[in-house]
């Protein structure tokens, strides 16, 4: 197995507060790697700063072997996309607008095709609802759309920024269930969590995040059975 | 004697609409509305008289190098002020601003160049009128519309039907998730500059054709503006109905009340609307559900 995304003493700031303290970390190809921790630890910013809509101040990234592009759509052109927090998206676009903004500038016209169809299979409720409104949706189809249109960009590499953020519970096992499905088709998964033990259930490895750096690294499964771990690090 | 008044209404109505739709695309993608917006037709008519009246060009390349002098005035404010503005990341004011500080100094520079003459095309614009079931209805108030209609059809085709109006609407819902998913967020937003100008510049030289041509003809984009807010800030549709609508009224008003209270009427109409629907006639929000 090899890195397909490798970040080494990553650091960031808003103005003079540090938000990343030289963050290292790795996802090896057909993993599914957690970043976990509460809230502040920096987990969004280090998806910001791998998607390069924040400019990070030092450390290097390296994407399948080969330093990440400068510019945010070369990224999604190279093979990673982000399903952003809070889902974000185009509310005033269709469902298939939505999808179609995904696939952005691929021109393999029956890849395209393909992916269309296996995101309908994997969420018939937009195929439903295709010709609606994104902001008609109901939160959990949001978050579907908002992945549907990751998958669109044919990624090899997706990050998940709080899937679960403000899910029913019984959505929220579904979501996990269908990064789990991505992750099974052969697409590696860097997945940011308040939500640790779903998480931690289908991670191969995870990190642990606090104050901008990293303070644990282990399996899911090693984590997972650590009963000091949520009251130290997760805040809860 | 109506039918002349509406067709005439409707004609000016196009040449806001030219300019209603700029201001509509701009405010949908960066929040603010473009005053220096009328400028750039003021700089697109100026071109064209220098190439129709001192290089004596025929009057097509004229209009041509007005619309592409449109175009390039407003790309190249966005790029020399307002992306840096924007860079800074200070409210939208500061974008407002120095629109405003642009307008002046355009008008000004346009006062140092041409001084505060009215000029007119050089080449013979036709003076004629048709016959419709009794009314005379002017040939250039046709041409006009025509010309105005065919931009029009190919901005809303561009908008809707296309690739680059896509990415467009999707960066007005969500400019952050839009680049996050590899839009390219700037360029789009300096081709939509480009083609804001240029619709701004055939604007200017329609303006200059029907009037005349002179540095302060750019506060003609106020009635534009004023056309964009009652169709609804950021809808083009709206933007062009709205300013047909303003057309028409200020043609009738001209007519059959009194020339002088024209823009009176115009504004009472914007006031009314605000109270009444402030989002604008085609400013129906879908918003995003928490």
């Amino acid at each position: 197995m090899s890195a397909i995304l490798k970040i080494d003493n990553l650091k960031a700031a808003y103005g003079g507060i540090h938000a990343l303290r030289g963050v290292s970390l790795q996802v090896e190809e057909g993993e599914i790697v957690s970043v976990l921790g509460a809230n502040g630890a920096g987990k969004s910013t280090l998806l910001k700063c791998i998607s390069a809509v924040m400019k990070r101040t030092d450390g290097t990234i390296e994407f399948m072997g080969k330093p990440i592009p400068s510019k945010p759509h070369e990224i999604v052109e190279a093979g990673l996309v982000q399903v952003p927090e809070a889902r974000q998206i185009f509310a005033k676009l269709t469902v298939m607008e939505n999808l179609r903004v995904g696939v952005g500038n691929r021109k393999d016209v029956e890849g395209i095709k393909r992916d269309y169809e296996r995101v309908f299979t994997m969420f018939p409720r937009l195929k439903e609802r295709e010709k609606q409104y994104g902001g008609l949706l109901s939160g959990g189809e949001q978050q579907m759309l908002a992945i549907a249109r990751g998958i669109m960009a044919n990624p090899k590499l997706m990050m998940f920024d709080e899937p679960s953020l403000g899910l029913a519970p019984v959505i929220v096992t579904q979501m996990f269930e269908i990064i789990k499905e991505i992750n099974d088709e052969g697409c590696s998964i860097l997945l940011v969590e308040q939500n640790a033990n779903k998480a931690l259930q289908i991670s191969d490895h995870a990190y642990i995040m606090q104050t901008g750096e990293v303070v644990r690294y282990g399996t899911g499964a090693e984590l997972l059975a650590d009963d000091t771990l949520s009251a130290a690090y997760l805040g809860n | 004697m109506l039918l002349q008044q509406i067709i005439t209404g409707i004609s000016i109505g196009g040449i806001y609409a030219l300019l209603a739709t700029g201001y509509s695309l701009i405010y949908s993608l960066l929040d603010f509305s473009n005053w220096s917006h009328g400028e750039f037709a003021m700089v697109g008519a100026y071109v064209a008289i220098v190439f129709s009246n001192i290089l004596g060009t025929p009057f097509v390349i004229a209009a041509v190098m007005g619309v592409l002098g449109g175009a390039c005035i407003s790309f190249l404010s966005e790029r020399v002020v307002y992306r840096r503005i924007r860079s800074t990341g200070g409210p939208n004011m500061f974008l407002m601003i120095g629109a405003m500080g642009m307008s002046n100094v355009f008008q000004q520079a346009a006062n140092l160049i041409f001084t505060g003459q009215y000029r007119s095309y050089s080449f013979k614009l036709p003076v004629s009128t048709i016959e419709v079931g009794g009314a005379y209805i002017g040939v250039l108030d046709l041409i006009s519309l025509g010309i105005t209609a065919v931009i029009l059809v190919v901005l809303i085709y561009l908008i809707n039907k296309t690739k680059f109006g896509l990415n467009v609407r999707a960066i007005a819902c969500n400019q952050k998730a839009a680049r996050v998913l590899g839009i390219r967020v700037d360029q789009s937003i300096a081709t939509v500059f480009l083609l804001a100008g240029s619709l701004a510049g055939a604007a200017g030289i329609l303006y200059g054709m029907k009037y005349n041509v002179f540095p302060t003809m750019g506060n003609v984009g106020l009635k534009a503006f004023i056309a964009s807010v009652i169709g609804g800030l950021g809808s083009v549709p709206g933007a062009i109905v709205g300013a047909v609508l303003l057309g028409v009224l200020e043609t009738l008003v001209s007519a059959y009340i009194s020339s002088s209270l024209r823009d009176f009427f115009s504004f009472a109409l914007l006031i009314v609307l605000l109270l009444v629907k402030p989002s604008g006639l085609f400013g129906v929000d879908v918003q995003e559900k928490a």
